[in-house]
């Protein structure tokens, strides 16, 4: 029996052997392949490590310009409005001054016919005097040598000047009152 | 002590019983080596933190500063936006205005259509023809005594300006211009913040700033009188534009 017996237990032994050895090259086959793949994935990791910092550090640079330009884009809206303030309230000042020089000159205007008018009154006073002189130098003739037709006419011219005199000082007193009135409410709106 | 001899059919059952042991103690075949073991994630974006175009909040992007052109002086104020076209500020912002001008954070300038003024609260609401670009949401209930708030909006007609506080009571209009209780809080203004908007923690606006007192507490006009009214828009009147003398 024992030759049977020592073949079989070969035949198992080597049948168990040659299955091990299958098995251990299988494995070592999939060891190597996982190796292999886990080589290949350490180096993407790497890379991919790698390129995550230098994003992170490019972000973070972005991040802080960004920062960076939010603010000046802030400053520079904050001073853009406070020009637009400064250019509306420079506007309404021209509009305002532009006003004023208009209501001056149109007070200038009161004030110089004004002016006018007064030399016009000045004017009849001159002429009356001229012709009351006329009429005392007439007057002061002889009544022999006094001519009657000469001094009627000297009287209406009198009478005539008399006249325009009293219009003109109305005239002249209304335009320098109103005058003097646009320029009173134009001191005192300058002073408001 | 009695000894069996060993046989050679012992010896056969043996190796067969040791060989299946064996055997069952192995490893089996090796899988395949799989293709990736890169496992698929889907990306979740973290929460923005209300930052978005251009780095800028929301609430940034809802405030606007309004410059008042009237007969005799330039005044400036704050208003906020509550739909693509339309802001809320202060009656006293917008009075006797010729001309409204508008401008955001960013230095972009908005054209107004229109204005009109609440007849019962110091509040307004200004149309505009160009789009605004962020609006926040309306709370529904007025903050409680004591809630944290915070105020954005351009103090001084400066910079956008974001202030904190706390409410501190609701008190009667000091000013008379406004029906019913008006909200106090310790978060700091100043002349131009009115028609700021007030924002509770979720960044709803929970009332408009509409006055300030001498010993630096702001006063503001709660949610609930902006709600009301919004829902009836007949209490608003259109502001003809002033004559200038």
């Amino acid at each position: 029996m024992w030759p049977i017996t020592s073949a079989i237990i070969i035949i198992v032994l080597a049948s168990a052997l040659a299955y091990v050895i299958y098995l251990a090259n299988q494995w070592s086959v999939y060891g190597k392949e996982v190796n292999a793949h886990a080589h290949t994935m350490g180096v993407e990791i790497a890379q991919l490590e790698s390129e995550l910092s230098s994003a992170e550090n490019q972000l973070d640079a972005a991040q802080e310009q960004l920062s960076t330009a939010q603010s000046r884009i802030t400053e520079l809206a904050s001073e853009k409005a406070l020009v637009g303030d400064d250019r509306e309230t420079q506007r309404l000042l021209a509009e305002d001054t532009a006003a004023i020089a208009t209501e001056a000159l149109g007070v200038s205007s009161d004030l110089a016919s004004c002016v006018t008018r007064q030399t016009r009154v000045l004017n009849a006073v001159s002429s009356i005097q001229s012709t009351q002189n006329d009429l005392l130098t007439e007057r002061s003739k002889p009544s022999k040598d006094q001519d009657s037709e000469v001094l009627a006419q000297l009287d209406e011219s009198l009478q005539e000047e008399q006249n325009k005199l009293t219009k003109a000082s109305e005239v002249a007193e209304e335009t320098c009152q109103g005058a003097t009135e646009r320029y009173t409410t134009l001191v005192e709106d300058l002073e408001s | 002590m009695k000894f069996r001899r060993i046989t050679s059919r012992h010896i056969v059952v043996g190796l067969l019983s040791l060989s299946l042991f064996g055997c069952s103690t192995l490893p089996e075949s090796p899988p395949e080596v799989p293709g990736t073991y890169v496992p698929t994630v889907t990306f979740v974006p973290e929460s923005e933190g209300g930052i978005t175009k251009y780095g800028f909040s929301e609430a940034q992007r809802m405030t606007v500063r309004v410059r008042n052109v009237g007969c005799a002086a330039v005044t400036r104020g704050t208003g906020f936006a509550i739909d693509s076209t339309t802001l809320v500020t202060n009656k006293h912002v917008i009075e006797g205005t010729n001309e409204l001008q508008l401008s955001t954070s960013d230095g972009r300038d908005i054209a107004v259509t229109g204005a009109e003024a609440a007849s019962i609260a110091d509040l307004a609401i200004v149309r505009t023809t160009d789009a605004l670009d962020a609006f926040p949401v309306l709370a529904t209930a007025d903050p409680k005594v004591d809630d944290i708030v915070s105020i954005i909006g351009y103090p001084g007609g400066g910079e956008l300006t974001l202030t904190s506080g706390t409410v501190l009571e609701y008190t009667d209009d000091p000013l008379n211009e406004n029906l019913g209780k008006v909200a106090v809080a310790d978060a700091e203004v100043e002349p131009g913040s009115s028609g700021s908007a007030v924002l509770n923690e979720s960044g709803q606006v929970v009332g408009v700033v509409y006055a300030k007192s001498s010993s630096g507490k702001t006063f503001f006009i709660p949610v609930s009188v902006l709600r009301t009214l919004l829902e009836s828009p007949t209490d608003f009147i259109n502001q003809g534009e002033p004559t200038c003398e």
